[in-house]
Formats: C-alpha cells, structure tokens, sequence
C-alpha cells in the first residue's frame, strides 16, 4: 500500500493512500515512549476504538463524516475514507474572511451549529472541536460539513461533557479566528435550535465553565 | 545595576529573595508544614508567614550582603493565591517599601515561575508548563502576553498529588508530592486509571475521586501497594500534561520547553518530558527546587523586568488579588 | 467474463479473487464441495451484496485476522461470512450471508488462489453464467439488506455501501 505523508501531528501520521481503488486516508498513530507502556497500549487502542464507534454512530445519526474501512489495532492504524474536494473549515473561514464574505460566514457559522446540535443531541461528545477537525465540501449555499477526527470521542448525556465540547470549540475558534465572537454566537444560536431539550442545560454548564477559567482560585 | 527584592507568600511557601541584574543574590523560604493527612489552612498559613517573615527577611539581606539602601525595587506577589497569606506578606513588602522609601511593584505569582525560569536556564521562547498545588497551565508568549493554551478545567495536579498523598498519609515534609516520588519508585504493578485529556485541557477530578475511592480496597486486598498506586497516579496524570505540552508545541512550532511550578521538581515528570521535547527534536528546560518551588527571588526577577518598564504601582494599589490570570499581565519587556 | 484478482493492500503476498455466477442451477452441489473441502471459497448470498467493495473489505478483515490470530471462525473464507454479518452469532451469519440452496446467482471470494486452480474447480463446478462482479449490484435487495444491517434512513440516502463497510470495519467495537 502506497502511502504520502499529508501530515504529522503530536498524535502521529497521517497519510493519503488508496484503499482496492478507493481513496483513503491512513492514520497511524505514534507509540509513545514516554507513557508507561500498559498505559500507551491502552490509550492508543481506546482512542482507535473510539474513533471507529464515533464513525458508525455519527453516521447512523445523520452527520457527515468518513467512512470507515479498516480498524488494525496491531499497527495503530485506522483506514478510512478520504473525502476528496474539501477543505478544513479553518482554510474556508479565512477565505471568507479575507472576501469580507459576511452572507457566507453567517451561512457556515449555521451550518456548523447545526451539526453540533446534532451531534449533542445523539449524546456524541466530540472531544476535539476545532476548525481544523471540521471538513466543508462546497462552496455558499451548497456546502456540507463533514467531521473528522474522532480520536479523543465518546458518549455521553451529561450536560457538562457537552459544554466542555462547545467550550473548547470556542477557545480554538475564538484564537484561530480573531473578531469573531458575534459569529460564534451564532453557532450557539444554531446549536439550540438543533438540540432542543439539553440545549439549555448545556449553555449554562457554558457558562460555568467559562467562568472556572477566570475566576479559578489558583493558589501556589 | 539594579537590585530587586521580592517577595512571595501565596501558599504555604514564605519565600524573600535578593536579585541583581540576572544574578540571585539570596533566596531563603521557609515552608508551612502540616502534620500528615491534613492540608494547609489560610489562617494558620498567613500566621505561619508572619512568624517567619522577619527572620527570613534578615536572611536575604545578610546572604546577600546587601544593606537596604542598596535595594532599588521592592516587588511582592499581589495574586493569584490564597488571600490571608498573600496579605500578610504583601503587608511586609509595604511596609520595608515605606520605611525604606522605595517604589513597589505588584508582581502575578505564575510570571514570577515563567521569567524565573527563563532567567535559569537561558531558555528563548518555550512553551511552558506551569503546575504546582494551586495551577496547571500551558503557557506560550505572544504579542505582549503570556497566553494560555491549555489548563485544567478543575483541579491543579499539584491539588491532586497533595490529595492523595493524604489518602495514603504520607508526610508533608519536605512536600507531600516529593514523598509521592520516592514512593512511586517502587511502584511495579500499572493500575489503569481515568484519563482526561479534553482538547487542550485536562481534567484531574474524575481521576481523583477514582483513586480516593479504590486506594483503601486496592491496598487492603493486597491487589496493590501504595507505591503501585503512586507510580500509577504520576505516570497518567504527566502523560496528560506531556499530551497538552505536545499539542501546544504543535499548534506553536515551538523547540523548546520549560517546566516551572512545584510540581516541575518531579524528576520523573521531567524525564517523561525530554523523552517527548527529544522525539521532536526539541530542548527540555527545567529548573531545580531551588527555582521550581515558590521563591523570592522569582518575584523579585519578574518585578525587576517590570520595574525597567516603568511598571510601578502607587501605594494605593498594592493590593492582593486571589484570581489573577497569568494572560491579564502586559508583558511590556519582551517583544 | 473474468473475475477479478486483487491484490491485499496490507499483505502483498496475499489475494483476494472474486467472482459472479448468475442462472446459477446448482448451488447446493457448489456449497457441498465447500463442505467436503473440494475447494475453498466463501459462497455468498448475492441479495446481501451491494457492491464488491463490501466483500473486499470482509475479506480484508479476515485475511488481517487470520494473521494477527484472531478470527473467530475456523477458517478465514467463513470469516468472510461473518465478518460480513452484523451478527455476533456465526451460525445466524452464515445462514443469512452464505448462499442459499435454492438461490440462483452466487459471490464467490477465494483467498491466497495462486495459482488460480480453485477458481478454475469452481467454473468448472457451477452451472451457471460467469459475469462481471459489478453486476451484483443488480442484485441488491436492499430492504433485506437495510433490516438486516439496521441502516438509518440517513444512512440509506448518503450511500448504502459507505454504511455497510462502516459498520463491517467497526464490528468487534461496537455492538448496534
């Protein structure tokens, strides 16, 4: 199996194959030689199992995400789908940024509150939430966001978890995106709509967390 | 030649030190000890500090063989920390201030470890992790301030060692997390325990209350022993803060790293750190008890920095504040 | 018409040969030969394949397992069968993947056929028509196929094939 490194990240590689004729993607992860090797074995296979769970789950729940192929837990190795003709919502949003596009940016910051509405509403805890976790195929009217990067994701009802989820979206978003707080606010706004009964309950676990970071008693 | 004395009294450390122009000069600190099992209380800690301040304070002039003349800044820790003990000592740096008619200047406890730390060991722009009994950040300086990446979303590891250490009733002296060390050493059996990595963020007290609840069962059936348990604690709880560390050096492109903090004297913690910082090509920087554990003299190296600016505060507001966010600070002295 | 030899992405040694019989008379007789060890192949139930893709990604599985010691059946083409089923329980996967005695097209997957003699016996077995593997599609019965496997609406209208090979590489993960 050909394979080209596309990335590497402190997770570990990323390389863009083909899978008996279909484009994939490899993600291999790294041992890592400063956990306790029970611990490392552990984690990396819980985070693949994970992974592959999330995969099948968000599809069933009708969010957009790779398709699964392969799960090699021996190689650290989870094969999937390589969704071709997208980019990063990172790269999307500052294009739109830099057009000045505000009808599209509305349009996405939606499309994104939507999704996650989704997600939380099937009890989905991504993890990960950035702008580079969040794939978009199209372009204005005609785009879908497609999740990705479900290593560090589970399940779970509780509200906090959720708005743990929503807060580390913020924070990347927020840094990543300067001057974009009415924009996030959107998301939020779209959120709810999507998430109708524990939308409430997650703004105000938001809130408290929002406010742990800065009146966090730090003492020492 | 400027010579700054600072100091630091946020926790259950009573630290004054002497620095001149990047060189310490004296750096004693006396530490709050409470018998095994128990925690340090405000009150008993800020009665702690008063007892010892002027003693420590006549250490750092003779060390330093400075006369108070000399000194051209006092600087103290206005926060973050617990408030009697941070006002008792800021009581001290006001009054020396006053007496010997010298400006002050209100140091944030966390710059206080990071510019310490850089000070130390000569490190340019690294990603630091902070962790001690009251905080658990990762920090990377940009434009003007010292921005956190990551943090715990609860409780700081130094919290969470200390905790457990009294679950084990292990002796707080020289420090409850220290004796965790020793003990872990002998550790030989892996428990597997909670592992929160959130984003960039940790979480300690799942993990925390997961132990609490097992140690006394794991121990009595003879399944594990309280070293097992400690080595277990420290190896998840560092790989988390190693996890956060790499992923900020990732998002930075940073080659370096700086550990400071209480918790930073763990040299297991440190080990576990260069392994990471080496696979990627980067530099470990870490600093001894001396530097790690709340001090003075790192009061008076980031009151010196401020100082040079022009950073002073009026008398009026030399007040202390128990939340103090490390990005709040303008970091005017450097690019 | 020829089958289709493929070559295992992780294994290169290894292939995976695949195979479409349709008008087929005897497949009782085919599954025989299988049982009495005539020759080795998974003989697939045509209804329950929407594309070869699916079969090359059981196959895949089973290879792998095999390898690395883990399969749960006794040898990988009935691995094949189970590995397509979303069923932990074998006999249930194999009565409802396997052909059936009076079906009338028949998948054929061959691991490790080097030299091609076992495709060969089982062309010269079936009393049918060899056809292209991408016919299969022909043959889908998705109704069966959805409540078999399960699939969500919102499954069914992004793509079948992308739902089921999902769920086939996430099998022993999770449990629907």
């Amino acid at each position: 199996m050909e394979r080209v490194l596309i990335k590497q990240g402190a997770e570990g590689k990323l390389y863009s194959s083909e899978f008996y004729g279909k484009p994939c993607i490899v993600k291999e992860r790294f041992t890592k030689s400063y956990r306790h090797p029970a611990l490392d074995k552990s984690l990396t296979t819980q985070r693949m199992k994970a992974e592959a769970r999330a995969l099948l789950r968000c599809r069933m729940s009708g969010i957009e995400c790779p398709a699964l192929y392969m799960v090699d837990i021996e190689s650290r190795c989870i094969i999937m789908e390589r969704v071709l003709n997208s980019v990063t919502v990172r790269e999307y949003t500052r294009t739109l940024q830099e057009k000045d596009d505000a009808k599209n940016l509305l349009s996405l910051a939606k499309q994104i509150g939507e999704v996650l509405g989704r997600l939380h509403s099937n009890n989905i805890i991504h993890g990960d939430l950035t702008t580079s976790n969040m794939l978009i195929k199209g372009y204005g009217e005609n785009s879908r966001i497609i999740l990705i990067d479900f290593g560090l994701s589970y399940f779970d009802s509780v509200a906090e978890d959720k708005g743990v989820d929503l807060y580390v979206l913020e924070r990347a978003f927020l840094s990543t995106h300067p001057n974009t707080e009415a924009l996030f606010q959107v998301i939020l706004d779209t959120y709810k709509d999507n998430n109708k009964t524990g939308a409430e309950d997650v703004m105000k676990k938001l809130e408290e967390i929002r406010m742990r970071g800065r009146k966090r008693t730090m003492v020492g | 030649m400027v010579i700054a004395i600072g100091f630091e009294g946020s926790a259950n450390k009573l630290g004054i030190g002497i620095i001149q122009d990047g060189v310490v000069l004296s750096n004693p600190r006396h530490t709050y000890i409470t018998p095994p099992g128990e925690g340090f209380l405000p009150r008993d800690t800020a009665k702690h500090h008063r007892e010892h301040a002027l003693d420590i304070l006549q250490a750092a002039l003779q060390e330093a063989k400075i006369t108070p003349e000399q000194i051209d800044v006092v600087c103290y820790t206005k926060g973050p920390g617990m408030g009697a003990p941070l006002i008792s000592t800021a009581v001290v740096a006001r009054t020396v201030a006053q007496l010997w008619k010298k400006p002050i200047v209100a140091v944030n406890h966390c710059i206080g470890h990071i510019e310490m730390g850089r000070l130390i060991t000569g490190a340019v722009n690294p990603t630091v992790l902070y962790v001690s009994g009251g905080n658990t950040q990762v920090i990377s300086y940009s434009e003007k301030r010292y921005r956190i990446f990551g943090e715990t979303i609860d409780i700081a590891v130094g919290n969470c060692l200390d905790r457990f250490a009294r679950v084990l009733k292990l002796s707080n002296d020289p420090s409850p997390g220290y004796n965790i060390e020793q003990l872990a050493k002998k550790g030989e059996k892996f428990l597997e325990l909670p592992y929160a990595v959130k984003g960039m963020d940790v979480s300690f007290s799942g993990l925390l209350s997961f132990i609490e609840e097992r140690a006394p069962v794991l121990i009595k059936k003879g399944e594990y022993t309280p070293a097992d348990l400690c080595m277990s604690l420290q190896e998840t709880i560092f790989a988390m803060l190693v996890e956060i560390t790499e992923r900020a050096m990732a998002h930075c492109c940073s080659q370096e790293v700086l550990i400071v903090g209480g918790v930073g004297c763990n040299k297991h913690l440190q080990d576990m750190m260069r392994k990471m910082a080496e696979e990627r090509d980067a530099v470990l920087y870490a600093t001894d008890e001396r530097f790690c554990i709340d001090n003075g003299a790192m009061i008076a190296q980031a009151g010196l920095e401020m100082f040079k600016c022009g950073m002073t505060s009026p008398l009026d507001d030399t007040f202390c504040t128990q939340r103090y966010r490390t990005d709040e600070v303008l970091v005017k002295w450097r690019d | 018409m020829a089958a289709k030899v493929i070559a295992n992405e992780l294994f290169p040694d290894s292939t995976i040969t695949l195979a479409l019989f349709r008008n087929v008379e005897n497949v009782k007789e085919i599954r025989q030969c299988v049982m009495n060890g005539t020759f080795e192949a998974a003989i697939l139930k045509t209804s329950m394949i929407v594309d070869p893709f699916q079969v090359i990604v059981a196959a895949n599985k089973a290879v792998h397992q095999n390898k690395v010691g883990k399969m749960m059946t006794k040898n990988v083409h009935s691995e094949i069968l189970f590995n397509l089923s979303p069923s932990k329980n074998i006999s249930d996967s194999f009565r409802k993947f396997g052909a059936g005695d009076t079906d009338q097209s028949v998948f054929i997957a061959v691991i490790d056929d080097k030299t091609g003699q076992t495709l060969q016996a089982i062309q010269n077995t079936v009393k049918g028509q060899q056809v292209d593997v991408d016919e299969v599609k022909q043959l889908s019965d998705l109704n069966n196929i959805k409540k078999i496997y399960k699939l969500t609406d919102a499954e069914l209208s992004w793509s079948p094939l992308d739902a089921l090979v999902t769920r086939i590489a996430a099998k022993d993960i999770m449990t629907i």
